[in-house]
């Protein structure tokens, strides 16, 4: 993979931190094609809410990201991001996003993000490298959209790699990579899409998981969401693991949204309903 | 003693898993032998070559002095990228009672280390690795490692379509041969393959391997 160093096209560095009932921002820092809306406390719990902009609308040729998002112990933040990342034609040099998470002790961090559209012939590699301690709680969600190109039949993409790598307490526990390749191979496989058009990632930590708490988000799934095709799993460690398939952003979304408000009535015991991002 | 290593009772205990076929069975998409081939297909191209193929290849390729290293770094990466839960059971269960009975049929160094480390539960077992240091032992290159492993793995999983699905024996046969060529392009590319495509899956294998325990009936433990 190129390694070269470049210019970045955007970075972003956030810490939270918890001070006495609240977290709040220790530092944010964004620059070039990253923005973070101003910060907010939407309840009363004490959890920062984010929201991050990509201004420039989209990835172009060879566009460099770098994310740094480090929740300290006992900090709370939920970090969504507007609108899509979508990714442009890359005829000389892939996009290519790193991002690098860190949970502290007792610290928990909902990431939503946002749904990824590669654009005709982009090519595009997203690599996130999360660190957690026993105690953290996280909630990570991906969606990925068939794309889109002049002829309007999607999957016109070059290339996409999206790799996600989970540490707890250090140890390598979780190492995922979806790539696709769809000129090369077609989508629609048993073993790769089926039938469906829309890929749905979810994962999440929290020390009280067991197969009870899996039993409830596949029930939950299984339940609510009948248009969807999708598998849970319990991982190596007090975590699950679960894949959408779905035709459209609309339903992966809502199986994700579900699985949401889950986590946050059933795991850290807040009964609010999941607010709205718009 | 090449011949006994590919034998399809090896690795013990294959018999009873089908990684995840069961439920597409069930669920309707595996009916025939001709989409069992095509889900075989994909099994070998989207997950084998990426996971066990490339562990096979870093293991083989090891110098002896840093092999206990190489093992124990891929074995932590191998058992991170299965994410269903069945699959690692089956497999932590198949690559610890093939570790023990190769170990009472070869008697070589590397073997008998890999066996300690897995009772001194410094990796989880698991056959691909347990495979490696056999052929290695017996001096096969890797090209032939990786030829006989993805045979073996194919052989034993159509035998049990052939009993699961069911398919035909001579059905059963006749899509093994069909998949050599795919065999042998998975050989190719396993050998050329980067670092960073470890661990590279497809979510249709992996959510028919994550539903696969929440069937009433199930024959196959994966």
């Amino acid at each position: 993979m190129d390694q070269t160093p470049r210019k970045l096209t955007g970075t972003l560095s956030l810490d939270v931190i918890a001070r006495r009932q609240q977290s709040i921002p220790h530092d944010a820092y964004f620059q070039g094609a990253f923005k973070l809306m101003r910060p907010q406390h939407l309840d009363d719990t004490g959890q920062l809410m984010y929201c991050l902009l990509n201004p420039g609308g989209g990835y172009l040729d060879g566009d460099r990201y770098q994310m740094v998002i480090r929740v300290h112990d006992t900090a709370d933040l939920y970090l969504t991001a507007q609108s899509a990342t979508k990714i442009y034609k890359t005829p000389k040099d892939q996009v290519r996003q790193d991002c690098q998470i860190e949970v502290g002790d007792r610290g928990i961090l909902e990431f939503t993000a946002d749904p990824i559209i590669p654009f005709q012939d982009a090519r595009y590699t997203q690599d996130q490298v999360i660190h957690l301690k026993a105690t953290s709680a996280l909630f990570l969600s991906e969606v990925l959209t068939p794309g889109w190109s002049q002829d309007k039949q999607g999957f016109q993409y070059d290339y996409l790699n999206l790799r996600t790598r989970i540490y707890l307490e250090d140890k390598l526990q979780v190492w995922d990579a979806l790539v696709l390749e769809p000129k090369v191979k077609s989508i629609h496989t048993v073993g790769l899409f089926a039938d469906y058009t829309h890929y749905g990632s979810i994962y999440i930590v929290h020390p009280l998981i067991d197969p009870e708490f899996e039993a409830k988000f596949e029930a939950i799934i299984t339940d609510n969401h009948p248009e969807v095709y999708a598998g849970i799993s319990q991982l190596n460690f007090p975590g699950l693991a679960i894949r959408i398939l779905g035709n459209g952003t609309e339903v992966v979304q809502a199986t994700i949204d579900s699985c949401q408000k889950l986590f946050r009535q059933a795991l850290l015991g807040r009964e609010n309903a999941l607010f709205k991002k718009y | 003693m090449l011949h006994q290593l590919v034998d399809t009772q090896f690795p013990t205990g294959a018999f009873s898993q089908s990684f995840g076929f069961e439920y597409l069975t069930f669920s309707g998409d595996v009916t025939d032998p001709t989409s069992f081939q095509n889900w075989l297909a994909d099994y070998l191209t989207e997950q084998l070559t990426y996971s066990e193929g490339l562990v096979i290849r870093e293991v083989h390729q090891a110098p002896v002095t840093a092999l206990s290293q190489v093992i124990s770094t891929w074995s932590q990466a191998l058992y991170a990228q299965m994410l269903p839960k069945e699959m690692r059971y089956g497999n932590i269960q198949m690559g610890k009672q093939f570790s023990k009975l190769i170990n009472q049929l070869l008697a070589d160094p590397q073997l008998r280390q890999y066996q300690d480390l897995v009772q001194r539960k410094v990796i989880l077992p698991h056959s691909a690795i347990v495979f490696c240091l056999a052929c290695r032992a017996l001096q096969l290159t890797c090209a032939e490692t990786l030829t006989n492993y993805y045979y073996m793995t194919l052989y034993n999983l159509t035998q049990n379509a052939v009993r699961g699905i069911p398919i035909g024996q001579t059905k059963g046969q006749q899509l093994i041969v069909a998949l050599h060529p795919v065999i042998t392009q998975a050989v190719a590319q396993t050998l050329e393959l980067s670092i960073d495509e470890f661990g590279r899956t497809a979510p249709g294998l992996e959510i028919a391997q994550m539903k696969h325990q929440f069937l009433y009936s199930r024959s196959f433990m994966s």
